[in-house]
């Protein structure tokens, strides 16, 4: 019938149909199904894999978000001009625990750099962030050690020292982030292995120098893995003496004040560590000197420090975040270049929020007097002449900070009048505060909308003048002003390292009536360090592991009268520019950190 | 044979021309449907899924919405619905020519994400209700419970918007022809300052925040009397560029006819209309339409359905508007660029330039290009049905059906640069006409649906049983949709009478979703009711007052997966971009860098746990009566806890986990009263619903007890509270870290926590934003050949808030609102707006907070419509038409509300988006 033979192939065709689509159907076939497995078997995801970590280092110029910047505003280098800026609103107020951005707290955020080229804008952000990634990659790295292919190197690098010198760089890199956080946070949790997501995270804090000495002995291992230097298109890449570096300012840092106040309820350095901080700071002087690479800029270089005409790698940078090859297209609108330029100048291209010098930094500037023979800073020189306040000072002041009457550009005639009233007085008073200085390090002359030119920025973490600052600090506190010091094969005093550093840039020797002692001398190396690590994002750190916030108490502006073509110079007080308190030498974690987390203690006062 | 040729006989068996038997007794298109709402008699059938059963049959929740119901004067069907009936939450977002963007709840909010419940226009999922036009709707049924829902699958679980379209009927031949022409303008339109009124309140601004003004005492005496193409312009932009109103027509002819063996109903209809620009290209749209549903019976046994549908949408505008799709052109450019900020010209057929912005929008109406949007839908669904009664077994049936969708997008147009000059004469841009036409976008998505459907009813005295049994499957693409969505379900369904009095159903679902992993995808999930026809009962049936009335509860579990990410469960790397160390690195972008996402391979379903209590009644032979109580729970609701992973692990991507938890409950009540006094019919309706959906689990770790959302209503409003203003400055005790500096003038705000600072953690919940109370009201009366129906539907129980709204707000280097001529002032302490501040980022006053939120309940007129259908005298004369009426339609024409200036279905009208708009239109209907 035929019912029946419609019945009968309709039955077969639904039987062949719902056969198909029962478990078939559902199958989902990723577009990229990408693995753990082929990530570790190939050389170019190493690589990748590497290169990302490499821009978890934060890059204090150059992330876009940066902006009124944390290099300087934090201590007495910078005021951010933009009264309502964040830095203002909740930075200086003290009102830490609601500021979450930027310099503190763990939010994440690419910066707007992408996932790769991470400009994350938050330091710990992008160090947490940093730490899994290389966790992933050493927890895989006998896989990694397995890999047979791997292309052409430059220098003639071999398969084998390429994935030594990546497990060097990996377990550098992890160290300087577990260092990122523990100077900010204080001592954490040491995180060594790749983190399972699904597992709880209860860790308590370990101990300040537990942290340090985990961190030294990774970087030690690093040393014996990296290279002395790299050549060609791997150049700026982490060696053996960024290790050494790293290890010599994390032992100073363990040894400093605040970190000894916390291990050891002691608010003084730490011998112990003051010794292994100074012994570190010589092999990693020696280890760069015969690198064959490092060089400290003799004077007339001096500005290649922080920005070059034509080369992306800074010779004296020990250690710091990848340079920004993409984004120095060779104009003045570099990323953020801006949170440096003066808005008040028309034509600067300054954004609303930029930070500017204090008088305070200004005043560090030593005055040089008896025909360049002698400098003393500017309250001890006979010579200095407070109405006439820019004449023979430290040379490093003219290159780091724009002053009253300074020609700002090339193709016009635009001074920076800074005086009260002056064409850029009512500007900037819409833009908030007034310094009466401009910064000029991070940028060069001619970085403005005028005149456009263009070169390649650096921010480097750690120059190899550092090393003899180091070194000058703990020898000081050891064995006083001119007692040497003598470690694998070298031997020199804490007055021979600051002459290097002064030297260097012209400035004649310490004078003696501050090497008399080591309360003495402690002021001026101090005061030497922030000149030379002016807008370096070392002055706040600094000033924390000293536990030296009474240096912060008052913050001054330059008050600069015309008169006719005569200007007096006076200074005035910012109000409540640093309100800060004991509880600040530490940052505090994101509360939801602490809640997520009951082991995890909060930071000291917090 | 083999598999190939099965499945090409296959095919064939499904796209055969054919059409289906003419069933008998088929009860839903042969009963005469009452005037309303989903209150019908007893013995009339409801359709569920696969399935109709008997209304006194029914256990669950379900509301029915017939095609003499849907009356809008607006185009898009949907807002034919608002107001219609209960646990339906319809609301008027904007519109635009052709389409509003009219969003749908079913009992309200259900889980985080996707609320949105699944339409299924004749039995094929996931297919768009606006495509529709009125006249080819035969019914809507909504399906609110669960044991309406589950057998639809994964995605149905937030209800499930069910729609028959039209078919022929036998014994019936009916020709319609149907032209209207109607208008529409918006509600309402924001006020904003002129220039010299903007002017003197900007340097009020910079005066308030130590600044100097910047406008002299010349320059606002010029504004005063300026036009808009003095160098010192004043433009009132919505005046300029808004025409006052917009015209659409509207033709439509259907044809249905029957044979012995087949049955059909074939429509067309045409739509043209107009945008609001006042200046160069106005928005155009056509829209044709096309619809053959044919049924066709090969003879007892089997028969065959075909259903075609096809529709063209054709969109021409100018650039600006067309952005406006998006959110930022036409209506932005007219909110946001101030009456001084630039002169429209500068001399003949020179366009103004402005130094803040690229545009002008004068260039931007007339010389920046077009777009031509074209969108292409064809529906395609064929069915088999077999009954097997002509074998010998009574009651038996199975249908197969397919259907595929398909969508097609072509977007295309001209890009033009034009030239701006400022008042010195120089030139910014140049003018470039002859760019040439290109291809904006072209996509290509489609849906596809499978449905098998058995089933057996079988009476046997006074046993009545019905069993279903289903496999059906369902793959949606979508624009932008990595994956399809692809749910696979099989569903059996049991349902029980005795006597007409007692009533039991058991569902059993086992769903089955592509976005989990093989183990994990298919899970089964019950449910069941009973319910009770007391009116049958001997003690009841003696009370004449009392003609029908049942007590019914469902019960039961289904899953949901809209809210799983796909791939959810595998952890997975990136592969992209450049290498950044080593050689090669602009080029060498082989290899992977980072984890993208971390998975978790335990993901399942989200659950519903759902409870319907219900009362269905007839009272006095006139009253119909519905009242239902839910309450539903759903679980393990998909989330990225942030709370489960410190931020110290350095995971940005973290898992998925099955974590949330959302209770949702209210009350519906359906009521009709029918009526007549000789010549005049009437009938008088109406509904009211509540809901209100809470956190119950969110693992939120907050700051402040108070912001933890469980507990809260999931459409929270979080927000400061003000406690007027502080009336000078000495007053002000608080830090804030608002932003700007506090004053006089500005809010003073509630110290929840009495931390000495105003920060996030003094926010507390203040209202929130789905209406608490839903109600409707219609009425209809009929006389001689006149007929007027009134629709009006009211919510109230919710907040918006006006901060974000530039048409109540002026500050920064904002357009400054009307509202803002009220600001505070010493003088004027009462104000309605806090002092003025230039501040441009966010600003302490100018936060969400109680001095901002409004009570945004309503009740609008939505719908009314008074025709006349001229008496067979008349119609004699033309051909002897069956029918010829005119009518006269309104939607939306009156409203009451707090704030008459203020639309609380979408405040962002006009602003950043299409205007929600008032239509009245006139029309005729001939029928042969």
């Amino acid at each position: 019938m035929r019912v029946r033979k419609y019945l009968y192939k309709i039955l077969i065709v639904m039987l062949v149909l719902s056969s198909y689509s029962c478990e078939e159907y559902l199958d989902a076939v990723p577009e990229n199904e990408i693995t753990k497995d082929r990530v570790f078997t190939n050389y170019e995801s190493v690589n990748k894999v590497l290169g990302v970590t490499y821009w978890s280092v934060h890059n204090y110029i150059a992330g876009r978000d940066d902006w009124s910047g944390p290099v300087g505003v934090y201590s007495d280098e910078c005021q951010p001009v933009h009264a309502n800026g964040p830095h203002s609103t909740n930075a200086h107020t003290g009102n830490w625990l609601d500021w979450t951005w930027r310099e503190m707290g763990f939010q994440y955020n690419d910066g707007g750099g992408g996932q790769l080229r991470r400009k994350g804008v938050t330091v710990g952000g992008l160090a947490v962030v940093g730490i899994r990634l290389a966790n992933i990659a050493l927890d895989e790295y006998e896989t990694i050690r397995e890999i047979e292919e791997v292309p052409q190197l430059p220098g003639g690098i071999t398969g084998d020292q390429i994935k030594d010198y990546m497990e060097g760089e990996f377990r550098l890199l992890r160290a300087w982030f577990h260092f990122e956080l523990i100077r900010r946070y204080g001592p954490l949790v040491i995180i060594d292995v790749p983190m399972d997501p699904n597992e709880p995270f209860l860790a308590e804090r370990e101990r300040y120098d537990v942290m340090t000495d985990w961190i030294v002995s990774e970087l030690e291992t690093a040393a014996n893995l990296l290279p002395e230097k790299w050549t060609g298109d791997f150049e700026g890449r982490a060696t053996k003496t960024s290790a050494m570096a790293i290890r010599s300012m994390a032992l100073l840092y363990a040894a400093s004040p605040n970190m000894n106040l916390l291990d050891n309820g002691v608010e003084a350095y730490n011998d112990e560590y003051l010794q292994r901080a100074a012994e570190a700071s010589l092999e990693a002087i020696q280890t760069a000197q015969n690198s064959g690479y490092y060089r400290m800029y003799p004077w007339s270089e001096y500005m290649e420090n922080w920005w070059s005409d034509n080369d992306f790698i800074s010779d004296e940078a020990l250690w710091g975040p990848p340079q920004e090859y993409w984004d120095n297209q060779g104009n003045a609108n570099v990323v953020g270049a801006g949170m440096f330029r003066p808005r008040a100048i028309p034509g600067a291209g300054g954004w609303a929020a930029h930070a500017a010098p204090t008088q305070n930094a200004v005043d560090k500037f030593e005055h040089i007097y008896d025909n360049g023979n002698a400098a003393k800073a500017i309250e001890d020189s006979p010579e200095y002449d407070p109405q006439n306040p820019y004449e023979d000072r430290d040379p490093r002041f003219y290159e780091f900070i724009w002053k009253n009457g300074d020609d700002y550009f090339f193709n016009n005639d635009t001074k920076v009048e800074a005086w009260v009233g002056g064409p850029q007085w009512n500007n900037a008073n819409q833009q908030g505060r007034w310094t009466g200085y401009f910064t000029r390090k991070h940028l060069w002359k001619g970085c403005n909308n005028v005149d456009n030119v263009g070169k390649q920025r650096r921010m480097p973490h750690i120059r190899f003048v550092q090393l003899y600052l180091d070194f000058a600090e703990a020898a000081n506190e050891l064995v006083g002003p001119n007692g040497a010091i003598s470690h694998a094969g070298m031997t020199m005093t804490a007055v021979e390292a600051i002459n290097v550093v002064r030297n260097r840039v012209g400035m004649p020797d310490i004078h003696a009536d501050y090497t008399v002692n080591a309360d003495v001398f402690r002021e001026r190396i101090r005061n030497e360090r922030a000149v030379e690590l002016y807008q370096e994002m070392h002055r706040f750190q600094d000033l924390r592991r000293w536990r030296a916030f009474d240096e912060l108490q008052h913050i001054y502006y330059a008050v600069i009268t015309k008169d006719g073509d005569n200007f007096t110079y006076d200074k005035a007080e910012i109000e409540n520019a640093r309100q800060y308190t004991d509880k600040h030498y530490w940052y505090p974690l994101p509360q939801a950190e602490v809640q997520n987390n009951p082991n995890l203690a909060q930071s000291p006062g917090w | 044979m083999k598999l190939k040729e099965y499945i090409v006989a296959a095919i064939c068996l499904f796209s055969m021309v054919g059409n289906s038997i003419a069933q008998e007794g088929e009860a839903i298109q042969e009963v005469v449907q009452p005037e309303d709402t989903s209150i019908v008699a007893p013995e009339e059938k409801v359709r569920l899924p696969f399935s109709e059963i008997p209304k006194d049959r029914l256990v669950g929740a379900v509301s029915t919405i017939t095609n003499n119901q849907i009356t809008t004067a607006d185009l898009d069907v949907r807002n034919a619905l608002v107001g219609r009936t209960a646990g339906l939450n319809m609301r008027k977002w904007n519109s635009r020519p052709g389409l509003d963007g009219t969003t749908m709840l079913v009992r309200g909010n259900h889980t985080l994400g996707n609320n949105a419940p699944m339409v299924v226009i004749d039995g094929i999922a996931n297919r768009a209700l606006e495509m529709l036009n009125y006249y080819e709707i035969e019914s809507i049924t909504v399906l609110k419970d669960v044991t309406a829902k589950a057998l639809y699958g994964a995605a149905a679980a937030n209800g499930v918007i069910l729609v028959t379209t039209k078919r022929g009927k036998s014994g019936q031949k009916l020709q319609t022809f149907s032209a209207e022409h109607g208008v529409r303008r918006p509600t309402h339109l924001p006020e904003f300052l002129n220039s010299a009124q903007y002017a003197e309140l900007y340097n009020e601004s910079l005066t308030n925040n130590g600044l100097n003004p910047i406008y002299t005492p010349q320059q606002i005496e010029a504004y005063r009397n300026a036009g808009p193409n003095d160098s010192l312009p004043n433009v009132d932009y919505y005046d300029r560029y808004l025409k006052e109103f917009t015209t659409f027509k509207r033709f439509f002819g259907t044809y249905t006819n029957s044979t012995d063996k087949t049955r059909y109903f074939i429509s067309a209809g045409y739509v043209n209309e107009n945008g609001l620009e006042a200046v160069g290209q106005e928005t155009q749209y056509n829209r044709f339409n096309v619809r053959g549903n044919l049924d066709f019976a090969m003879n007892n046994f089997l028969s065959f359905k075909l259903d075609l549908a096809s529709r063209i949408e054709l969109t021409t505008s100018n650039r600006l508007t067309y952005t406006d799709w998006s959110g930022l052109g036409f209506f932005s450019t007219l909110s946001t660029h101030r009456p001084n900020e630039y002169p429209i010209y500068i001399g003949e057929g020179r366009l103004g330039w402005s130094p803040e912005r690229s545009t002008n929008i004068e260039g931007e109406l007339l010389r920046a290009g077009y777009v031509k949007d074209e969108f292409r839908i064809s529906q395609i669904k064929t069915s088999s049905l077999m009954d097997f009664s002509a074998i010998g077994i009574n009651g038996l049936t199975w249908e197969n059906s397919i259907g595929v969708d398909s969508y097609s997008i072509l977007r295309y147009g001209k890009q033009e640069q034009y030239a701006r000059f400022d008042t010195q004469g120089n030139q910014y841009g140049a003018n470039d006409p002859t760019s040439n036409q290109n291809v904006n976008g072209n996509q290509l998505y489609r849906n596809y649906g499978f449905i098998s459907t058995l089933n057996y009813d079988l009476t046997e005295g006074v046993n009545e049983l019905s069993i279903l049994a289903n496999f059906n499957f369902q793959n949606r693409e979508a624009g932008g949709l990595n994956q399809p969505s692809k749910n696979l379900n099989y569903g059996a369904k049991v349902n029980y009478s005795f006597d007409s009095k007692y009533v039991a159903e058991a569902t059993l679902a086992y769903m089955g979703t592509n976005r989990l992993e093989k183990g994990n995808r298919f899970q089964m999930f019950p449910s069941a009711g009973i319910g009770w026809v007391a009116s049958n009962e001997g003690f009841l049936k003696a009370i004449d007052a009392i003609d029908f009335l049942k007590v019914k509860a469902s019960y039961g579990q289904m899953g949901y997966d809209s809210n799983i990410p796909f791939f959810g469960y595998r952890t997975a790397y990136n592969w992209a971009g450049a290498i950044l160390l080593g050689p090669d690195q602009a080029t060498n972008s082989e290899g992977a860098f980072d984890v993208s996402t971390y998975g978790n391979p335990n993901l399942g379903f989200e659950v519903a746990t759902e409870l319907n209590v219900g009362v269905t009644s007839t009272l006095f032979d006139h009253l119909n009566l519905e009242f239902n109580y839910f309450n539903e729970y759903r679980s393990d609701i998909p989330m990225q806890v942030s709370a489960a992973y410190p931020d110290y692990l350095g995971i940005q991507n973290i898992p998925t986990l099955n974590f949330g938890e959302i209770s949702n409950r209210g009350v519906e009540v359906d009521l009709t009263y029918f009526g007549d006094a000789g010549d005049i019919n009437y009938s008088l309706g109406g509904f009211y619903s509540y809901t209100r959906a809470v956190y119950e689990k969110t693992g939120d770790i907050v700051s402040e007890p108070h912001l933890h959302r469980d507990g809260q209503p999931v459409d929270r409003i979080l927000g400061y509270v003000s406690e007027g203003f502080y009336t000078s400055s000495a007053e002000v005790n608080v830090i804030s870290s608002l932003g700007g500096d506090v004053q006089e003038g500005d809010l003073k705000y509630r110290d929840v926590t009495g931390d000495g600072v105003i920060n996030s953690d003094d926010r507390v919940v203040i209202g929130n934003s789905l209406p608490r109370h839903l109600f409707g009201l219609n009425f209809n009366v009929s006389y001689k050949g006149f007929n007027l129906f009134v629709l009006g539907q009211g919510a109230a129980g919710f907040n918006r808030l006006k901060n974000g709204l530039n048409s109540y707000t002026g500050r920064g280097d904002q357009k400054y609102a009307a509202n803002a001529l009220n600001r505070w002032t010493p003088e004027n302490p009462n104000a309605t707006h806090p002092r003025l501040t230039s501040a441009t980022g966010s600003a302490h006053s100018y936060v969400g907070s109680t001095f901002w939120m409004t009570d945004a309940y309503y009740f609008t007129m939505r719908n009314i419509e008074l025709s006349y259908s001229f008496p067979e005298a008349v119609r004699s004369k033309i051909g002897n038409a069956s029918g010829l009426q005119i009518f006269v339609r309104g939607t939306d024409l009156l409203s009451i509300s707090d704030d008459p200036d203020f639309n609380a279905d979408n405040p962002f009208a006009g602003l950043s988006q299409g205007f929600l708009m008032k239509t009245v239109s006139l029309g005729l209907t001939l029928s042969y």
